[in-house]
């Protein structure tokens, strides 16, 4: 019994030397278990990606890990030739990337639950979505889109469109003479939004509408701008935001992240105008030229 | 007081996991004057692959890079590695590479550098000796982690005790990380008998290499 403890101490030794020796030492093994009868074990494999940040402010560097549990589950087998693991490298780095996009989008997604009513006051977002506002306007205001407006319109097919969206939100629905008017989720809104006016009940439904239809907004309708804005945002509390701080960070330093993480190019001015327009609406916070995060959305994020 | 300097223009690692290259580039560009190998090929040689970084056993794989010009990769990685054996080397112009735990380093960096670990990591942090001073008790290092508020023109160095360096040094059951560092084949290569290097046992060229030099 003592010799066969050994002999499984020793296994889990080589495995654990081969991790790092062969596969790199960002890469954790965890759960280790010997298979009864073979020279296999089976574990989790962890990862703890370090990462360097700065205060602009206090000049001070901070180094974190970003950390991905049970990344994959991994069979290594030991043999004479030495010891052998079921995937590669290039696949088990893929599987990060994945798992990365993934955390990033689900930051996106808490982000973006927290900050959606507010989000829709920036004016390029608006205008982007202006179809979108005009259609709820007209049905709020007005109590009803007739079908003859809607003939009228010089894009009937792009509006067109835009309504088969919001009816299938249940945000408008179609009455029996052919108009639009208002669906369950304004109505429902109302109610939960007690003593608020009626362009208060407009900015959460347009608010819904963003964070209820997301994807459907970028991927069919091609209305990338409230994407562009929620990454921005996203990229500081992803990088910039450690366990008890939130990090004073300047532009370039904030650029320079976004273009890493999402490997992407952006104007500087234009990226410059965003954060302004964040910092405008309190999502972001700014000090002169240095911006920090909310604390209520870092509690948020943190908090799920 | 023994220091060699590195040369002027420092290779920063351009990614956090890159700490491994960017010592080897700076060392090949210092100590063979050589421009050949940049920080791709390197890179390329050791499998490097972002996000996992760099196996420890990958760097055996420079002697196919190196080999053309006669340099060869060695790795001391053995319970009687101490500061001495740094500074054998260094008195023979020799840059020793040295491995300490990246958790660990506000333990011996002296700015403003705060850690946030959980103390599970295993991510390694490489540096490149440049000097030891046995007076003082100070060993001498090039970071290759560039701080943007530092002067490097005034300060390119950081300077660790001794007591500090093996108390970062040492990992599991008192044996310290790896002393790993380049010689060419003319420059009187003399190994001791007693020595393992890595590549003596993965690696056929280095295998001749030793028993050349015996």
């Amino acid at each position: 019994m003592l010799n066969k403890q050994k002999i499984e101490k020793n296994i889990l030794k080589k495995v654990k030397r081969y991790v790092s020796r062969e596969i790199g030492t960002n890469v954790i093994l965890k759960n280790p278990e010997l298979v009864s009868g073979k020279n296999t074990i089976i574990a989790d494999l962890n990862i703890s990606k370090p990462k360097i940040i700065y205060d602009d402010k206090t000049k001070e560097r901070y180094i974190k890990f970003l950390r991905y549990d049970n990344v994959t589950k991994v069979e290594f087998s030991l043999d004479k030739s030495g010891i052998k693991m079921n995937i590669s490298r290039t696949k088990l780095s893929d599987m990060i990337k994945k798992k990365e996009g993934r955390r990033r989008r689900k930051i996106e997604d808490l982000i973006l639950n927290n900050i959606y009513s507010q989000i829709i006051d920036i004016s390029l977002i608006k205008t982007n979505l202006r179809p979108i506002y005009v259609i709820l306007t007209e049905i709020f205001y007005d109590r009803k889109l007739s079908l003859d407006k809607i003939n009228k319109y010089p894009n009937k097919e792009r509006l067109q469109k835009y309504i088969k969206f919001l009816t299938d939100s249940e945000i408008i629905r179609k009455n029996s003479v052919g108009d639009y008017v208002q669906g369950n989720i304004p109505i429902e809104l109302q109610s939960a939004l007690k003593n608020k006016d009626e362009e208060e009940v407009l900015k959460h439904t347009f608010g819904y509408i963003v964070k209820e239809g997301r994807k459907y907004l970028k991927e069919e309708l091609h209305l990338y701008m409230v994407e562009s804005y929620l990454k921005i945002i996203t990229i500081y509390y992803y990088c910039f935001s450690a366990e008890d701080k939130l990090l004073k960070v300047d532009n370039s330093s904030y650029l320079q992240e976004y273009k890493n993480t999402y490997n992407t190019r952006i104007n500087e001015t234009k990226f410059i105008s965003y954060l302004s327009d964040l910092a405008n609406i309190g999502v972001l916070k700014r000090e002169h030229n240095l911006y920090y995060g909310n604390e209520c959305i870092k509690k948020a994020i943190h908090i799920a | 007081m023994t220091i060699i300097e590195l040369k002027k223009t420092l290779t920063f690692q351009p990614e956090i996991d890159m700490c491994v290259s960017s010592c080897i580039k700076n060392v090949l560009d210092s100590q063979f004057h050589s421009k050949r190998y940049s920080l791709k090929k390197i890179n390329k040689c050791l499998r490097y692959i972002n996000c996992l970084g760099v196996g420890l056993d990958s760097i055996n794989n420079l002697n196919e890079l190196l080999n053309k010009d006669k340099i060869y990769v060695f790795q001391k990685d053995e319970e009687s590695n101490n500061i001495k054996s740094i500074e054998r080397l260094i008195e023979r112009k020799i840059y020793p590479i040295v491995i300490f735990p990246l958790k660990d380093y506000e333990k011996w960096k002296n700015d403003k550098t705060r850690v946030y670990s959980d103390g599970d990591e295993n991510t390694y942090h490489f540096l490149v000796v440049v000097g030891i001073d046995r007076k003082d008790e100070i060993v001498y290092v090039f970071d290759p982690i560039k701080n943007k508020y530092r002067d490097y023109d005034k300060e390119p160095y950081d300077k660790i005790t001794f007591s500090k360096f093996y108390n970062v040094w040492v990992h599991e059951e008192d044996i310290l990380y790896p002393i790993i560092w380049f010689e060419r084949k003319n420059d009187n290569l003399n190994i001791d008998p007693q020595q393992k290097t890595v590549i003596d046992k993965f690696d056929k060229s280095s295998r001749q290499v030793d028993n050349n030099a015996k």
